[in-house]
């Protein structure tokens, strides 16, 4: 049940990304990105894989390009890993990473992926760090929202300069199309978020992605701070309703699939074994 | 020993914020005839064989998302 967290200079919220993923039942490993490039095949010991928030080298050029670039070496590896089924979340800075990649959104000409980003999250319509609490609509179930359910509103919290969506109309139609977006901010009352309810001007309010095969996830706000229920906005005030933070199901969720997985596969062992 | 200068900005059509907000300092400041500004980047690439097609290939895999940037190569020496 080894999950990769991985990091490079600039990285933070692995400590907490790693807590999450320990207190659903997992064990994180903690591998830097030059490790990882050094020996691609060590990915093939991980049952997921998260690359958490941050600054990764110091957000330089564009926010998650450099550790893209990096992953892109091992590029092969990776969709490997995607297409075995094993889950992929992208936090923060992680999300940038994924998108620099083009594993999202996953944009197909025939059967195969088109390589290069397709969209860009790029600095804040406010030109600030913008860090608070959000509001998310879980507008797709997948393997890291099952716990959640379509539907769903969430608090979640936020903190990023360069967190804005932008894409191409056709880029925007194949996603809904194809059921990619994963997390939208929504405002009062539950509606259209403008700001500061949507926090960098996003087009669509789109907070996260997830591949088609649903097992590739990237979103701007911060599970892994949404753990506890002592992480809530207003705990103080009320104490009573110790429900965990709604950041646990996308741990949650990761840890079931993971755990189903692996009883698949022993139980696929055995029925060969018994042939 | 080559170099090669490049400019990064946003392409024509998404919008700048970083470019507003120092427009507005500026209008600030009491420069009011600034009409806009685009906040870009410029990378100085020292190498041996500096070439256009080198400092193109450098844009597509690293310094430029073509989803919002363009470039343009200012200067090619050696």
């Amino acid at each position: 049940m080894d999950v990769c967290v991985l990091v490079m200079e600039g990285t933070n919220n692995e400590e907490e990304t790693s807590h999450s993923l320990a207190a659903v039942g997992l064990r994180p490993q903690t591998v830097c990105v030059g490790e990882l490039i050094a020996r691609p095949s060590m990915l093939r010991n991980y049952r997921g894989l998260v690359i958490p928030g941050g600054f990764s080298a110091g957000d330089y050029v564009r926010g998650g390009a450099i550790f893209a670039a990096y992953l892109r070496t091992i590029l092969l590896e990776l969709e490997e890993f995607i297409a075995a089924d094993r889950p992929v979340l992208g936090i923060c800075n992680g999300f940038q990473v994924l998108v620099e990649l083009g594993l999202l959104p996953e944009v197909k000409t025939g059967d195969t992926r088109t390589c290069g980003p397709k969209v860009a999250l790029t600095r804040n319509e406010s030109a600030r760090f913008e860090c608070r609490p959000v509001r998310l609509r879980c507008e797709n179930e997948n393997l890291f929202t099952r716990g959640l359910g379509a539907g769903r509103i969430a608090e979640f919290p936020s903190a990023h300069a360069e967190g804005r969506l932008i894409t191409s109309q056709a880029i925007w139609e194949g996603m809904v199309k194809t059921n990619q977006i994963a997390f939208r901010y929504v405002g009062p009352n539950s509606g259209p978020a403008g700001y500061p309810y949507n926090p960098n001007g996003s087009f669509d309010n789109i907070a996260g992605l997830v591949n088609r095969a649903g097992n590739v996830l990237g979103m701007m706000p911060h599970p892994e701070r949404a753990f506890h229920w002592y992480q809530k906005t207003g705990w103080t005030r009320n104490k009573d309703a110790r429900e965990h933070g709604p950041g646990r199901a996308i741990f949650a969720g990761m840890a079931e699939h993971i755990k189903d997985q692996a009883t698949r596969s022993l139980k696929d062992g055995a029925d060969h074994e018994e042939g | 020993m080559g170099a090669g200068t490049v400019s990064v900005f946003l392409k024509e059509g998404v919008h700048d914020p970083e470019g507003e907000k120092v427009k507005e300092s500026l209008r600030l400041l009491g420069i009011d005839r600034v009409t806009r500004v685009r906040v870009g980047k410029l990378y100085r690439i020292e190498l041996e064989d500096a070439t256009t097609e080198k400092i193109d290939e450098i844009c597509a895999v690293l310094l430029v998302n073509p989803v919002i940037e363009c470039h343009e190569i200012m200067e090619i020496e050696g």
